[in-house]
């Protein structure tokens, strides 16, 4: 079988570049070295009660939001249930030292009376901060549909830091917490994270918060209907170890079974850092090889799934920020677990029945864990006791600052060796290569001709990163005036 | 670090990661249509020489202006001069 196009990668922003081929009339192959497509995405079933992974919430689909036309162009919106978290807080912060709650509510105009309201003294501080927002996060292509493409993400090199631009609330560190605390949804600590990416990640939950019905599986199932109906052939347990280069063009794919599938175009959405392993050596220029091989990760995470006989009331509809003191979210990987700040979402929302299920995150890093990494099977004999020694600490941890917890049960715990393992995840990054200040992040198009890069390490996190990746690479192959004139027929 | 030394720094660094032959390396050299580079590459000499000299490449418009050779070393000695 002869193929116009190979994906390596079936997550999000794999399959959204298959259907935009295939809809363009290419033969398109996703392959995946998972045994089912959108591993991360899909999420898992434990003690009855089904679990997200990858995806929690998703910012900016509401009326008018930029993710709208996506869904709507790329035929999901009439297949997915959505719902909205909660108008009056979508996301709750808890101050562990002071026992303070905030909820953030959901609207720009809303958070600006509801923060005005609490920090008189700072509203018109929080007045200006807000304005910068709005005006910064849907300034990215495919978002905006008249943005410019040729300078994308120069903001996200050299711009202001998100703590620097927090320093005019040191007077008010719980406004500095609300401000910072979505970094955890990028992984970029705010020393490192520009404004502009935070605008672009806070923004659009500050614009419009939703939940799928069903979680990811059902975003999942949904994309592999409209796969299937467009012809997408998808290959699973299929590792790429070679990309193929003919006559100074890419030529096709080799696997790690030795099967070769030939084809004029390769679509990577790989993390950046693992493709030059599958480049022969003479494929593109030492210099692009090492900036990809030097691409910073975003931080890893322990992810405590766990059961609770009571319903998780307080986590329907909104989530929890939990932080120990008030102030910038500062993240490092010398705090001892119990002094991190963490994120806990209810599972499996958006029914009317009980939330049996929590879903809690804290980040960690990977040489915490590194010493005890040793291909599966096999971990080291101390591995099973090490790993109940941390589930006992955060659930310990959980309960501290959640009372609402009080009879969790632990299901699973995901380590940044899990990550690494299940999610191919170079080093357990959580959210892949980040959007660091000073790095530049690679461009979909290389100077390899057929070759190309997709993946949130081109745009940024999440669904909203996974998909723009999606168009921008499509763009970058299909013309970008011919993609973006059809997403503007579905605003 | 004398001007000799800059100019050797800068010509082995992009000699190396560019995998270009040092004899066409003339300060006339224009590095597009003469050394073969492309706008795709760009960034990638800004990381080369952010490496070779330690310090972070902001400007944006005059790194656009970039044409020949002679106008990284122009580029790349006024920033040492900057930094010292």
């Amino acid at each position: 079988m002869h193929y116009d196009s190979i994906i390596i990668g079936a997550g999000l922003s794999g399959l959204t570049c298959a259907l935009l081929l295939a809809r363009s009339g290419r033969r398109v192959l996703v392959l995946e070295q998972h045994s089912r497509p959108a591993p991360v995405v899909r999420g898992f079933q434990r003690g009855g009660i089904y679990f997200d992974s990858g995806f929690h919430y998703a910012g900016g689909l509401g009326e008018g939001g930029p993710l709208q036309p996506l869904l709507r162009h790329l035929g999901l919106e009439d297949k997915l249930q959505l719902f909205p978290y909660a108008a009056d807080g979508f996301d709750r912060l808890r101050i562990a030292s002071s026992g303070e709650e905030y909820l953030l509510p959901v609207g720009f105009n809303n958070i600006r009376r509801y923060l005005g309201e609490k920090f008189p003294q700072a509203r018109s501080e929080i007045a200006l901060y807000l304005d910068e927002i709005v005006s910064q996060w849907r300034n990215f292509p495919y978002l905006d549909l008249n943005a410019d493409l040729a300078d994308f993400g120069m903001e996200t090199v050299h711009g202001c830091s998100l703590r620097e631009r927090l320093e005019v609330f040191s007077a008010w560190p719980e406004l500095q917490s609300l401000f910072s605390m979505h970094s955890l949804l990028y992984g970029v600590p705010p020393e490192w994270a520009s404004l502009s990416l935070n605008a672009q990640v806070a923004g659009s939950y500050y614009h419009s918060v939703h939940g799928i019905v069903g979680g990811g599986r059902r975003l999942v199932d949904a994309l592999l209907v409209l796969l299937a109906e467009a012809g997408v052939d998808i290959c699973c347990n299929a590792a790429v170890s070679r990309v193929l280069v003919g006559e100074e063009a890419v030529s096709g794919v080799r696997l790690q079974s030795g099967d070769e599938f030939p084809a004029g175009e390769v679509i990577a959405t790989l993390n950046p850092t693992q493709l030059p392993g599958l480049l022969p050596a003479s494929g593109l220029r030492p210099a692009y090889l090492k900036r990809l091989k030097n691409l910073r990760q975003t931080p890893s995470a322990y992810i405590v799934f766990a059961s609770s006989r009571q319903s998780l009331e307080f986590l329907r509809g909104r989530n929890l920020f939990m932080q120990p003191r008030a102030g910038v979210f500062n993240p490092s990987a010398d705090q001892p677990l119990e002094e991190r700040s963490f994120y806990l979402a209810g599972a499996d929302q958006g029914r009317d029945g009980a939330i049996k299920g929590l879903i809690g995150i804290v980040p960690a890093y990977y040489e915490e864990v590194s010493s005890r990494q040793i291909p599966e099977p096999g971990r080291p004999e101390g591995y099973a006791a090490w790993k109940t020694g941390i589930s006992d600490r955060l659930l310990q941890m959980f309960k501290k600052c959640c009372p609402e917890l009080a009879d969790l049960e632990l299901l699973e715990l995901a380590t940044p060796l899990t990550l690494c393992d299940f999610s191919r995840a170079t080093e357990g990054a959580i959210y892949g290569v980040g959007r660091w200040l000073g790095q530049y992040n690679p461009h979909p198009v290389t100077r390899l001709p057929g070759l190309f890069l997709s993946g949130q390490a081109v745009t940024g996190p999440g669904l909203l990163g996974a998909m723009v990746a999606g168009y921008l690479t499509c763009g970058s192959i299909l013309g970008h005036e011919h993609l973006r004139g059809e997403l503007r027929a579905c605003r | 670090m004398t001007e000799q030394e800059v100019i050797e720094l800068i010509d082995s660094s992009l000699a190396e990661e560019f995998e270009l032959d040092r004899v066409d390396m003339t300060p006339e050299a224009n590095i597009y249509e003469e050394l073969g580079l492309d706008s795709l590459d760009t960034v990638d000499m800004v990381i080369v020489l952010e490496g070779a000299f330690d310090f972070k490449i902001r400007e944006e418009e005059a790194v656009r202006a970039i044409r020949t050779l002679g106008d990284i070393h122009r580029f790349v000695l006024e920033k040492v001069a900057d930094q010292n």
